[in-house]
């Protein structure tokens, strides 16, 4: 399954969404280092007109959501509605995406996959995260959120090498449990173990929808 | 009877999780989507007053003691 071009949207306008940003930033690296083609709709153009302009233009193989969401819905830029079920979901045929928001596979991620989208890999209930307060202007040296946004990155990492969808998830899963169990261990410091619950739920709630 | 011995349950099983996040360290936030990020003092005031964002937080740390009992975190692929 050969990546030749990626769409990533990634607002920037809180606290959670400027994680998020930059962490898919590692990915885009990546990526380019590949010559893969990048089309990046950050902060404002993060919205629905230019997303649904690039898709239909560029016609992306793997599209990486980054928001806000619901189960019906993933946001771009101020919370605006990018995709939504039963509006634009088919805009999602058969493409491969990543939704890192909360919800979305629950019920949007179920309809795209019924209406063609190839695999639709995302979580079906809230997507949390720990990170540290001061390390909030520098999001990628956060190891607490690290934790976290790491193995979710693998995701599309692992897309981008020309693995499936389902080898992805899996990987990422992997990343996820290999967190968990590294903290478990009695030498984790006081003051990581806390992020345990939520790397657990984020493991259980992460799905990969198939045809 | 019933009723009160199921209200004490569900205090009880909230009290636990406030004592848990208690413990935890200061200087770190926890982001729940769209609901916004939240300090350890917020997320136990939550707990207490019992709202979503609350019983949100009471199933995600149940879910992780419930897999603790049933070895599921420990089980190797």
């Amino acid at each position: 399954m050969k990546i030749n071009s990626v769409l990533i949207t990634r607002p920037k306008h809180d606290i959670t969404t400027n994680y998020l940003y930059y962490w898919a930033g590692l990915v885009i690296k990546e990526a380019e280092s590949k010559n893969i083609k990048i089309i990046d709709l950050k902060e404002k153009r993060a919205n629905c007109k230019e997303f649904t302009n690039v898709v239909k233009k560029i016609n992306p193989d793997l599209i990486f959501l980054n928001g806000h969401g619901d189960s019906n819905t993933v946001t771009g830029h101020n919370n605006q509605p990018l995709v939504e079920n039963n509006r634009n979901e088919s805009i999602l045929d058969k493409k491969i995406i990543y939704a890192l928001s909360c919800c979305s596979a629950k019920r949007l991620g179920v309809k795209c996959v019924k209406k063609g989208t190839q695999a639709y890999i995302g979580y079906n209930d809230d997507f949390i995260f720990m990170f540290e307060e001061d390390q909030t202007t520098h999001p990628t040296q956060d190891k607490t959120a690290k934790l976290f946004l790491k193995p979710s990155n693998l995701v599309v990492s692992t897309l981008i090498k020309n693995n499936s969808p389902k080898e992805s998830y899996n990987r990422s899963q992997k990343a996820f449990k290999k967190n968990i169990t590294s903290l478990l261990s009695s030498e984790t410091p006081h003051g990581r173990k806390e992020t345990l619950p939520y790397l657990l739920w984020d493991m259980k709630h992460q799905v990969c929808l198939e045809k | 009877m019933k009723n009160i011995a199921k209200k004490t349950t569900d205090q009880e099983i909230r009290q636990l999780v406030i004592e848990r996040l208690k413990i935890s360290p200061s200087g770190k936030k926890i982001s729940i989507g769209s609901e916004g990020e939240f300090t350890k003092e917020e997320l136990i005031n939550h707990v207490d007053k019992n709202d979503n964002i609350g019983k949100k937080i009471v199933d995600i740390q149940l879910n992780y003691l419930q897999s603790l009992k049933t070895g599921i975190i420990s089980d190797e692929d």
